[in-house]
């Protein structure tokens, strides 16, 4: 009778042996539960601050911001009013010649020869 | 450890008793891990997956309804698993397959000289890689026959088939290697 054993099933079964051969980390499953007790320690985990007190402080922090703006638009409305009341008509008269745009560049001089 | 026994303990566990969960984990991470190599060909990859494995099955624990055996179930996320991560690993490149044939220890050198060594590496290349080439069901198949050594019974409640088609699958997949080994080693041979 002769011998039929297939060369190419002799590799392939080397290859599975040497594969298995190989073992796992031996605290593997103690790896597992302690990533397992971890996650469960993080679920059950109690919050620093209240879902209760979460709101309050949300809500107080919202009230304060509204305030602050409120308060710096009516500063500012209030030093615009301020400054304008000042001010009286001789200032409009400075104004104009202020702009006069002939003075402001002297243009003659530039053409001298 | 019989059947209801587990279910015993996974009734516990779903109670929340979590600690007893890590019986389950002793008793299968070696299995799991022999199944996820077969896919996987690197212990470092293989013992991720096993991970993965046992922490989804923890978290999904009350998904096990107990109609099949808990090990089944377990065959079947790692067998998954597995799948998923090949998925990923699709762009990985020739190079650092060989650096994993290399660096896994299936070299065996305890009495062989650099060339046969070599030559060994090669060969277990080639081999792994004409099981990656099978269909996706063929491998799976073949890796819990070969790896696990599962009945065929027990293969077709893994995959969900009948044992017919897993006799078929393991056939063709037995084919496949053949045309392919062939092809490879024997220009090795040459």
């Amino acid at each position: 009778m002769t011998n039929n054993k297939d060369p190419n099933k002799t590799i392939i079964d080397n290859f599975i042996k040497q594969e298995l051969e190989i073992k796992p980390n031996p605290f593997l499953a103690a790896k597992v539960m302690a990533k397992i007790v971890a996650q469960e320690n993080e679920f059950n985990r109690e919050p620093a601050i209240s879902l209760k007190e979460r709101k309050t402080y949300k809500l107080a922090f919202n009230l304060a911001m509204s305030v602050g703006a409120a308060a710096v638009l009516a500063l500012g409305v209030f030093l615009g009013n301020s400054y304008t009341s000042k001010e009286s008509l001789n200032t409009q008269t400075n104004n104009s010649l202020a702009i006069n745009d002939t003075q402001l560049e002297n243009l003659h001089l530039y053409n001298l020869e | 450890m019989e059947e209801n026994k587990e279910l015993e303990i996974i009734s516990e566990i779903l109670n929340g008793n979590t600690e007893k969960f890590g019986v389950i984990a002793e008793k299968y991470a070696e299995q799991l891990f022999r199944v996820a190599l077969g896919y996987m060909h690197s212990k470092e990859e293989a013992e991720d997956i096993v991970q993965e494995v046992l922490i989804k099955a923890f978290n999904s624990l009350n998904t096990f309804k107990g109609n099949s055996k808990l090990s089944t179930w377990l065959y079947r996320i790692t067998v998954n698993s597995c799948l998923n991560q090949i998925n990923k690993h699709k762009r990985t490149s020739l190079f650092s397959s060989i650096e994993e044939i290399k660096g896994q220890g299936l070299d065996s050198s305890d009495q062989k000289n650099p060339e046969q060594q070599l030559i060994e590496e090669e060969r277990n290349l080639k081999v792994r890689k004409a099981i990656d080439s099978l269909p996706t069901n063929q491998k799976t198949a073949f890796i819990l026959q070969r790896y696990k050594e599962l009945s065929q019974k027990e293969i077709s409640e893994v995959m969900g088939v009948t044992e017919g088609a897993v006799e078929q699958l393991l056939q063709r997949g037995k084919r496949h290697l053949k045309k392919r080994l062939k092809k490879s080693v024997g220009k090795t041979a040459k």
